[in-house]
């Protein structure tokens, strides 16, 4: 079974992407800012990751330019409210393999991850 | 343009000048926040008010009432808070419609319930934010702080959001739109506060 890394500040969107995952077969772990998810990624090397940008400590930007440091192999989502240009073009720029903006409907979800895992 | 200006002048345009884009970055927020909850939540027309600090506390909530207030801060690009204010059985509703729970589950505001109405406030900046941005690139990407959820009595609440900016000025300016579902189950208002360092009115 594959494993979702969920990073987002927001307990209420962590428990929904999990339970949503968890019925379609994914295995998950969870990080509640970009600095945990760094070190959570370290440890556990998921399959996925699905980065929230706006959070504290460290924003899923940072991260996400961190974790392609030490593992350029890794499979990160965005996801985040903030649908403004410059936000995406950064994202894909640092090595995004995709960029959804919340509110994300599951199967928008779903597809996003089948279709990254399969690459 | 330098930061201090393009902020000047998004603000002036939000504030004095053509009301579509405020009222455009509203609808945007109205939309985002049906998508999340699944039931059509709609905007009145946002009002551009500039009142007396002692008459915010009335616009708050009723003394012995209890409110929740969903606080955010314009971190980049434009300067500013955001504020949702509802009473804390709308509040109840709200999370209820965001865990698709029957009205009436949920009964108080532990941690769950007050990361989904973190989430509302969020998405609702957010939207608003990103309504502005596609007019206002001189300002760079518009992000909202992660947000604060407060519960308690007007004054409490008031003196948490506001203090900081009512100590500058007798007076705030505020953006305020009120938002519902169409059973009326939830209602709520919409602050925008520019910062009111920002001397935005005048050149």
């Amino acid at each position: 079974m594959p494993t979702v890394m969920i990073t987002d500040d927001s307990l209420f969107i962590r428990v929904k992407i999990a339970k949503l995952l968890a019925r379609h077969g994914y295995e998950t772990i969870q990080a509640e800012d970009g600095e945990q998810a760094v070190e959570v990624y370290r440890e556990t090397s998921p399959d996925a990751v699905l980065m929230d940008v706006t959070m504290p400590h460290k924003n899923g930007l940072q991260a996400l330019a961190e974790i392609l440091q030490f593992a350029p192999e890794a499979r990160i989502i965005m996801l985040t409210a903030l649908a403004q240009k410059s936000v995406a073009t950064t994202a894909v720029t640092y090595g995004a393999k995709d960029f959804l903006v919340k509110p994300i409907h599951p199967d928008q979800l779903i597809t996003a991850l089948d279709r990254v895992l399969a690459a | 343009m330098s930061g201090q200006n393009g902020q000047k002048e998004v603000w002036s345009d939000l504030i004095t000048g053509p009301k579509w884009t405020l009222y455009t970055a509203m609808q945007h927020v109205a939309r985002g926040l049906t998508d999340m909850v699944g039931h059509v939540i709609v905007n009145d027309a946002p009002q551009v008010k500039e009142m007396p600090v002692a008459q915010v506390q009335g616009r708050v909530g009723a003394p012995g009432t209890e409110i929740v207030a969903i606080y955010l801060h314009m971190e980049s690009g434009l300067r500013g808070r955001a504020v949702l204010i509802l009473p804390l059985s709308f509040a109840l509703n709200l999370v209820d419609l965001m865990m698709e729970a029957p009205r009436g589950t949920a009964t108080s505001m532990g941690l769950m319930e007050r990361s989904a109405l973190g989430e509302v406030g969020n998405l609702a900046l957010s939207f608003f934010l990103n309504s502005v941005a596609e007019s206002a690139s001189q300002v760079g990407v518009l992000q909202p702080s992660p947000p604060s959820v407060i519960v308690g009595a007007p004054g409490t609440v008031l003196n948490m959001v506001v203090t900081s900016a009512a100590a500058m000025n007798d007076e705030l300016l505020i953006v305020e739109t009120a938002f519902a579902d169409t059973a009326k189950t939830v209602e709520f208002r919409f602050w925008v506060l520019p910062d009111p360092t920002i001397n935005w009115a005048h050149d």
